[in-house]
């Protein structure tokens, strides 16, 4: 994977950098947002991570521009304005992500994978399999070795989710974003009571578990096997 | 009570169903042509009655000529001057017309062919018609006991100059009436551009743009409002911006050398030796985020405590569904913790607003409850019509010293469970319903918390 990550600050480039190439990724660092936008019209990247403070320019400027340049590169958008509005400004100007500084290092790399699926067109098909797992999207039914799980709508939300990101990290900002469409965290753990009672579900009368939780970060659909 | 405007979206532009101009000049039109009838009606009166004292004064003296006659030359000598008189048209165009007759009936001269019904014994006088038709002002007399005399006078050219006065009048005021409306016009037209100019900049400043008032460059009052306005929204403008600014620099300044000390904290977990507790180094970062939370909630009650009444960015929102979302996120969490979650929404209470911060206000207010609620209590939210939302729980309630307290920043409660908090929830939860046109208030209870959020009309009509 070969990203470009336009950021004014060194050393926050530095850490990113070096956090993304223990991962393999190849990462091109540009420090104005003028020379960001030039390099992104030059080479293709599977994806831009983007600050949105920058000495020369507005990072929801150089994403409007980007659009407009036909540069289709899925944008997250990483920021120390971390507050919904400044969330729902950056979703509204474009970006395809938003995180706020500072940020677990899983998270990160979760959510550039899963931006990087979509930009590529992942699309899935009426029934998703994975491992002991599968999802029937149409008939909103699942199950576990072929054992029906009953599920509310809502857990069934949940359960598509994680299939559809089956064996990456998804993290609780992404499931408030994309299952409850919030774009803050609540003070109280809803949450990871809400992925508990799907995991019981999912779990009831069998021994290898079905969720993983990543500590700090979210969870992981396992293959249940 | 704090009290602030309620919010609802402006009108479309020129969706007026009155305009003050407009009746302004329906006003001063109908002024107009009461006026002109008024006048219209003295000038004609006026003008008549100067004819007829004018018709009166000829007459009489025609009738003291005659006397004079009739007493120095006798009834033979007036008579004969009768038929002299008859033929006389005067300057004036009116004709003389005369009748002599004995009391009993009998013509003696005149060009009168009968008596009219004016009473020569009582010397009456006035308009009447001759059997030929014409009309005609005559006096009636008696100069002797055995001779009445008729004197008459037509007033045809004084009917006819009337006529073409009343013509002319009629077309000057039809004229000066169709100038009015023409002239009033013009001028709501401009005064409504010109206000309308104001009412765009406005519009303008609430859709974020750029505002000028060309209006500002003429001297008259208009004009002073349009150079008030324009400073008025140029002011707001740069204090929403200056706030804005200030808000990112200060979130871009602290969090991002809280972001190289967590880096360096991750950096140091990753490398630190297996037989080291890394229970601390995560501590340090757990207090790293609490930091930030907290002056996130800071940073966004000062935002929404600066945009109270303020609409930009504001669409129709479905609370009833926006609740029915939350009641669906948190009824696990209530259930996990052994409370019981209630719910009574109305469907359709729909409002103005931002839905990411009207979910907040909701989240916090339920956050709250759930965690002071010890197992075995009962949380109620409420959404109906007004839109009024209550959320309202069995727990410990709030202390009475904290009650007038409990919506200021770092005000805390210890509930059950020793669970505490930085205090700024339900201060944000005060500042997003303020931000709304609503205010948020705490209900006396016996027994629990019930907070009860609506708009600002609403308490007042309660109070």
């Amino acid at each position: 994977m070969k990203l470009l990550y336009i950021e004014d600050n060194a050393e926050a480039a530095a850490d990113l950098t070096a956090l993304l190439a223990r991962q393999g990724t190849q990462v091109v660092w540009e420090m104005r947002g003028l020379d960001g936008l030039r390099r992104a019209a030059l080479e293709p990247f599977d994806a831009i991570i983007l600050d949105r403070m920058l000495p020369d320019m507005d990072g929801l400027e150089i994403v409007q521009r980007l659009r407009t340049s036909g540069v289709d590169a899925p944008v997250l958008m990483l920021s120390a304005l971390g507050r919904a509005s400044n969330r729902v400004e950056g979703l509204e100007a474009g970006v395809d992500d938003y995180l706020a500084k500072p940020y677990e290092p899983e998270e990160l790399t979760a959510r550039l994978k899963a931006l990087v699926r979509r930009a590529e067109g992942r699309t899935h098909s009426a029934i998703i399999i994975y491992g002991q797992f599968e999802c029937h999207v149409k008939a909103r039914t699942a199950f576990r070795r072929n054992v029906h799980v009953p599920l509310s709508p809502k857990e069934f939300e949940l359960f598509r989710y994680f299939m559809e990101n089956a064996g990456e990290i998804v993290t609780r900002d992404m499931l408030l974003r994309d299952v409850w469409k919030m774009n803050f965290d609540p003070q109280t753990n809803v949450v990871d009571v809400n992925i508990g009672r799907l995991r019981r579900k999912l779990e009831t009368g069998f021994t290898a578990p079905a969720l993983e939780t990543i500590w700090g970060t979210g969870y992981r659909l396992t293959r249940g096997e | 009570m704090v009290s602030g405007p309620v919010l609802t979206l402006p009108p479309p532009p020129g969706s007026h169903k009155r305009s003050i101009f407009g009746a302004l000049v329906n006003r001063a039109l109908l002024f107009t042509l009461l006026a002109l009838a008024l006048l219209f009606g003295m000038t004609v009166w006026d003008s008549w009655q100067t004819t007829e004292r004018s018709l009166a004064a000829t007459i009489d003296t025609d009738i003291a000529g005659l006397a004079d006659i009739y007493a120095s030359g006798g009834e033979q000598e007036l008579l004969s001057r009768l038929d002299d008189r008859s033929s006389v048209v005067s300057l004036e165009g009116r004709q003389a017309r005369y009748m002599a007759i004995r009391p009993g009936g009998t013509q003696l001269a005149g060009n009168i062919k009968q008596w009219p019904t004016l009473a020569a014994s009582l010397s009456e006088q006035g308009f009447v018609t001759l059997p030929d038709g014409t009309p005609v002002y005559a006096r009636a007399t008696r100069l002797a006991p055995d001779l009445d005399l008729l004197v008459a006078r037509t007033y045809e050219r004084d009917w006819n100059a009337l006529l073409r006065l009343i013509g002319m009048f009629g077309i000057g005021a039809a004229l000066i009436v169709l100038a009015s409306w023409a002239l009033g016009r013009r001028a709501a037209g401009t005064l409504r551009q010109r206000i309308g100019e104001i009412s765009k900049a406005f519009r303008t400043a609430e859709d974020g743009g750029e505002v000028t008032l060309p209006d500002s460059a003429y001297d008259d009052e208009i004009g002073e409002l349009a150079e008030l306005s324009t400073r008025s929204i140029a002011r707001s403008a740069t204090l929403a911006n200056t706030h804005r600014h200030m808000s990112d620099h200060i979130a871009h300044e602290i969090r991002t050398p809280l972001t190289h000390l967590d880096s360096r904290l991750v950096n140091a977990m990753r490398t630190l030796p297996a037989e080291c507790d890394p229970e601390v180094l995560e501590r340090c970062r757990s207090d790293i985020r609490s930091v930030v939370t907290m002056l996130d909630s800071l940073l966004d009650i000062a935002s929404s405590e600066a945009r109270v009444g303020d609409i930009t960015g504001l669409t129709e929102v479905d609370l009833s569904d926006l609740a029915a979302n939350l009641i669906d996120l948190y009824a696990g969490s209530a259930e996990e913790e052994g409370i019981v979650l209630r719910h009574y929404i109305e469907p359709g209470v729909r409002l103005l607003g931002e839905p990411m911060q009207l979910t907040r206000l909701i989240s916090n207010l339920l956050d709250n409850a759930l965690k002071y609620v010890p197992r075995g209590g009962q949380v109620t939210l409420s959404i109906s019509h007004g839109p009024v939302i209550e959320v309202r729980d069995d727990g410990p309630g709030i202390e009475p010293a904290l009650r007038p307290l409990v919506f200021e920043r770092f005000r805390t409660g210890q509930g059950a469970g020793g669970k505490t908090s930085h205090g700024l929830g339900l201060a944000l939860a005060r500042a997003i319903a303020l931000r709304h046109g609503m205010s948020i208030a705490l209900a006396d209870k016996a027994r629990g918390a019930h907070f009860i959020i609506k708009p600002h009309v609403m308490w007042e009509r309660d109070a």
